[in-house]
Parts: structure tokens; sequence; C-alpha cells
């Protein structure tokens, strides 16, 4: 027996944990002080630099569940795949109006082309984009899964050259918030780096609660484009 | 240090963006298991049959 969505009971308690971690992170959000040079601005950075990861895992998500695809020939998946990519959309069109916005009083401009952090998170944007206008122009499934899995794995390539892109060029972006390679650096009042985390927790909650809803909706249209391709066979059979 | 102009042109509206966003695709996904639904219950009822 298949378990069905409507007897799924993790994907709401999952949605319930992430909005408390979200409004306990807000809560951190304006309780910490303004940083001594940016002001309050700094408070569109916990949205930014979480947005930002998030965008990061749907690019691994895209990638791993690509690779596992081709592997597997599983459709599984390819339904998540596409939903971390969808989900990735989200995530890096909010890390790029967050990182505009802060970028106007910070830098003076809302974007410069020069900037090879600016414009890999835009390449980034175009590669997942791209993803789903291949996955519409191809009708027959297996093949647009195959496809599609082979964009995710290539696409990922252009995440460590974001990510390294702060120290490789140095351009009007600033270098990690948090340096992950080595030891973990952040000077800082705690409670500033209390609001990234939580706000980095909740990011991660809503991507696997989205992932589990999107992927919930990718199993019923598949189900359904399966029949109507049966149905359409069948047809010809007949005739 | 920034007044709070700057704090209402550019801090709030990143967060309004950000709320209407993630708002507006979950809604959207609600809806479209909400349309799905009777998919699901094929989905079920044809496993069950094989």
């Amino acid at each position: 027996m298949t378990l069905r969505s409507s007897q799924d009971r993790i994907t709401p308690a999952l949605g319930i944990v992430t909005l408390l971690m979200m409004l306990l992170g807000s809560y951190f959000i304006f309780k910490s002080p303004p940083d001594q040079n940016q002001g309050d601005l700094v408070r569109i950075l916990y949205i930014h630099v979480p947005a930002s990861w998030m965008y990061y895992l749907a690019c691994f998500g895209t990638f791993v569940y690509g690779l596992a695809y081709l592997f597997t020939r599983n459709r599984r998946w390819d339904r998540l795949s596409a939903a971390s990519s969808e989900i990735g959309i989200l995530m890096v069109g909010i890390s790029l109006v967050c990182g505009m916005i802060w970028s106007k009083p910070t830098f003076g401009q809302y974007w410069v082309w020069d900037d090879p952090r600016l414009t890999s998170t835009a390449l980034a944007l175009l590669i997942f984009i791209g993803y789903f206008i291949v996955r519409g122009l191809i009708e027959d499934p297996a093949r647009r899964a195959r496809v599609s899995a082979v964009i995710g794995v290539i696409g990922m390539i252009n995440v460590p050259i974001n990510y390294m892109s702060v120290v490789w060029w140095r351009s009007i972006h600033q270098g990690f918030t948090v340096n992950l390679l080595g030891k973990v650096n952040f000077k800082a009042d705690p409670s500033m780096l209390l609001s990234l985390i939580l706000m980095t927790l909740g990011f991660t909650l809503l991507f696997f609660y989205f992932l589990r809803l999107r992927g919930i909706l990718a199993r019923r249209l598949e189900s359904r484009e399966d029949r109507l391709l049966e149905r359409e066979l069948k047809l010809q059979g007949s005739d | 240090m920034f007044g709070l102009d700057k704090y209402w042109v550019f801090v709030v509206p990143i967060y309004v963006i950000t709320i209407l966003a993630t708002l507006a695709y979950w809604g959207f996904l609600l809806r479209r298991l909400r349309d799905t639904r009777a998919d699901d219950q094929l989905e079920v009822s044809e496993h069950d049959r094989h």
C-alpha cells in the first residue's frame, strides 16, 4: 500500500517547525544590535546570507538527485531534482533582490556586471530557469529526466566558482560573511551570529518543507501524465 | 550610522519581499496540491489494484 499524501504527518509538522524557527530568528534579528559601520542595513544580511546558502543547497540537491537519477533511472530522483531546482529559483531570486537593495546604500549601485559574485549568481538563476525551459521542451519523460539531470550536474560547477569568487577576484562584493574554509571566523556581536544561525536553520527547514510539498505535487503530476500517455497508447492501439 | 529613513527604505522592503515571495510560492504549491488531490487517490487505488 502506498502512503497517500493526505496521510502524511511529517510535512505539516515540518511546516510548523519551520514557521516557529523563522519567527524565533526574526525576533533575534530585530533584537540584535545595529552594525558599527552598516547600522540597521546589516539586518538585510540575515535574509540575504541564508537565502544564498539555500541556493547552494538547492544546486547541491539538483546535482545529487540528478546524479542519483542517472545511476538508478528511478524517476523519484528526477522529481526531487526538479523540485530542488524550482526552490533554487525562489532562493536565488530572494538572494539577488536582497543583495541589490543592500548594495545601493552600501556600494552606491544596485548592480555591477564586472563583479564575479553578482554575475555568477545571476548565471545560477539563468541555469535554473534554463533547466525548466528544457524540461518544458521535451515530451518523452525518460529523455526529459536524463537531459535535466545532466544540466543539474553541469550547473553545479557554478557553485564553487560563486563561493570562491570573492577570494579569487576581489571586486565590490564583501568577502566571506562566515568563512567555512579552515577555522570558522566571525568577528561580531554573538547575537548577530545567533540571528544568522537561526535564520539559516529556518531557511534550511523551509527548503525541506517546500521540497516535500513539491515532491508530492510532482508525483501526482507524473501519475497524471502516465495515465494520459497510457490512454493515448490504448487509443492508438485500438485504431 | 544610517537613519530611520534607510531602515524603512531598505530593510523593511527586504522582509516584505521575502515574506511575499515565500507566501506566493507556498500558496502556489498548496493550490496545485488541492487541484491534483484526485490524482493522488487514483495513484493509490491503481497501486493497490496491481
